[in-house]
């Protein structure tokens, strides 16, 4: 990823594939085959409509990406052509209203299941920041002053008092589960909860795992049996 | 019933005083910005100066940076004292 | 006319945030708007001595980098009306503000509150010209103790420095049974060397170790001592005249226990 001579942008039914001007079209070609193998299961089972903006393609080349982009991504693809509609900078000021601690977008981490993790080994201290593009795993304590945040899920195997965020770009389906849940404040996407003001102080280690329905924050009791 | 009998027989300095004391001497330093290596330097400056008219005891020389009532009694101002034993006055001057 | 206020000392933990919290709360009980702005970043403390760390989405470094606006930011507190916080950022470090940020966030402050109340950093270095850039007065926190003292002093000519005029003394945690002794420096000796007026004088108190692990403010304790002299710090600061605590009554008070016991008092 260290040349970006290729930008996926998707917005809903509809991916823009911006490309370089002064790059060459062999270039090009590589890194939305690398862009698509990257995504993994992403893009599968999705219809497509797909554009392209930047570098001016010929028909033959036109052809050659869209059958590259249609077998490769496993996705149905309407259409490929060039984006004639002047920039809209549309996305731009939505991330900006809604500031970027708690940034929704559509185009949120979907990887819950089979998603790119994170392993992280040791105690999360006050003042330190585990931040993570897909899901987190926290094998230690997350004290208080402490803060996670990943775009998918979030598991602490250990006590998780500090702040943690899941589904940090909007993804509703995010969980939490700690050993001993006591955060600080607990985010899922954009519902923010914090434990009640009288704090029963148990020493009791109950694993929990929380998730949100309907834009409220749930808690519960970890059972195995329940195939959560 | 300590502080009674303290006060009765130990007319040693309390605690305090010293604190106050080492304080009065630190922040002189602190505010006059002068280190030790400082004094050190005005010290054999002087000596080389009285040395030229009178003859002194360089080792019970003593130097150092307090503070006095200024002039009008109002607060203190910084002061340097110095303590300079004379062994015998040089026949030079006269 | 609002007043941005620092609290600072040079020295840590001879209680600028337990100040910052008593006086704030005591500020917004005389039924003041006040917000109490943390500017110890990495380090932040004025939101557990509150009570409130767990309400905190937004700090002081997104609404200087305009990651969120100034109002998301700023936390209601959950007793006293009036009295508000701006956290410190947790995981970022003091380069992340500059003294003309502060400058600029303290006027946009200025607009809404009467009061706003600067917990500084211990130290003198980036964090403290952070604090005091957008303050017009100042309250040195010191205690009876030759290392606090010489901190402050250090404190006072930094403050005269940078043209924050006519700093007021706190002095905290005065043992009165000490300084009887003469085990501890009096209020005169304090005042004698560092030669600026004093805006209070706070006992050592249980209480406040009480209060600080419940986060509540022990100014509005009745009881307390400590409580007592914060409120009439508060008092002081709104500019009323009143007397400085006695802290004889104390000893008016272990007379009576030595009377009842039998001894006598001298």
């Amino acid at each position: 990823m260290s040349d970006n001579s290729v930008i996926f942008k998707a917005s809903l039914n509809c991916l823009t594939v911006i490309m370089k001007e002064e790059s060459d079209f062999d270039t090009i070609l590589k890194q939305v085959e690398e862009k698509i193998l990257s995504g993994g299961k992403f893009f599968k089972g999705a219809s497509l409509s797909v554009k392209y903006r930047g570098k001016k393609l010929s028909k033959e080349e036109e052809r050659l990406v869209f059958e590259l982009l249609k077998n490769k991504s496993g996705a149905k693809i309407n259409n490929f052509e060039m984006d004639t509609e002047e920039p809209v900078k549309v996305e731009r000021e939505i991330t900006e209203t809604l500031h970027s601690k708690i940034r929704m977008s559509n185009f949120y981490f979907k990887g819950l299941e089979e998603g790119v993790s994170k392993f992280h080994r040791g105690t999360i201290r006050s003042g330190q920041l585990v931040k993570f593009e897909g899901n987190l795993v926290v094998i230690g304590d997350v004290n208080p002053g402490g803060e996670v945040i990943a775009t998918g899920n979030v598991i602490v195997m250990g006590s998780l008092r500090g702040i943690v965020h899941a589904g940090a770009d909007g993804n509703k389906e995010a969980i939490v589960v700690a050993l001993n849940l006591h955060p600080t404040q607990l985010r899922i996407a954009d519902v923010i909860t914090r434990s009640p003001d009288q704090k029963e102080i148990g020493n009791q280690f109950i694993p929990e795992l929380a998730y949100i329905k309907d834009n409220v924050v749930y808690i519960d009791r970890y059972l195995p049996t329940k195939g959560l | 019933m300590f502080l009674d009998f303290s006060k009765l027989f130990g007319k040693s300095k309390s605690s305090k005083d010293f604190a106050k004391e080492r304080l009065k001497l630190v922040l002189i330093h602190d505010r006059a910005n002068v280190s030790p290596q400082f004094l050190e330097m005005v010290k054999g400056e002087i000596i080389k100066v009285i040395s030229n008219y009178m003859d002194v005891d360089e080792d019970s020389l003593d130097i150092q940076m307090t503070r006095t009532k200024s002039e009008e009694g109002d607060r203190f101002v910084p002061a340097l004292v110095a303590n300079i034993p004379i062994r015998k006055v040089k026949d030079v001057g006269k | 006319m609002s007043e941005v206020i620092v609290i600072t000392s040079g020295k840590g933990g001879v209680g600028k945030t337990t100040s910052t919290a008593n006086i704030g709360a005591g500020l917004a009980l005389e039924g003041k708007k006040v917000v109490l702005l943390d500017t110890d970043i990495g380090l932040r403390n004025l939101d557990v001595v509150m009570g409130l760390e767990n309400r905190i989405v937004y700090d002081l470094v997104d609404v200087i980098e305009g990651t969120c606006r100034l109002k998301q930011a700023l936390i209601k507190d959950k007793r006293y009306e009036g009295l508000h916080l701006l956290p410190a950022a947790q995981t970022r470090d003091k380069s992340a503000v500059n003294p003309e940020q502060m400058i600029k966030l303290c006027e946009e402050l200025k607009q809404d509150f009467d009061y706003v109340l600067v917990d500084c950093p211990a130290g003198i270095e980036q964090g403290f010209k952070n604090a005091i850039a957008g303050a017009s007065r100042a309250i040195v926190v010191t205690t009876p103790e030759v290392s606090a003292v010489r901190d402050a002093d250090r404190i006072i000519g930094l403050l005269e420095a940078n043209e924050v005029r006519n700093p007021r003394l706190l002095i905290n945690r005065v043992r009165q049974d000490m300084v009887k002794r003469g085990d501890m420096m009096t209020i005169d000796d304090i005042i004698d060397i560092l030669a600026i007026d004093l805006i209070g004088v706070v006992p050592d108190d249980e209480k406040i170790i009480v209060s600080t692990n419940r986060g509540e403010p022990a100014v509005t304790d009745n009881k307390s001592l400590a409580g007592e002299a914060y409120r009439g710090i508060t008092k002081r600061i709104m500019g009323q005249d009143v007397p400085i605590i006695n802290l004889e009554c104390e000893d008016g008070f272990m007379f009576k226990i030595k009377k009842l016991l039998g001894l006598k008092a001298n």
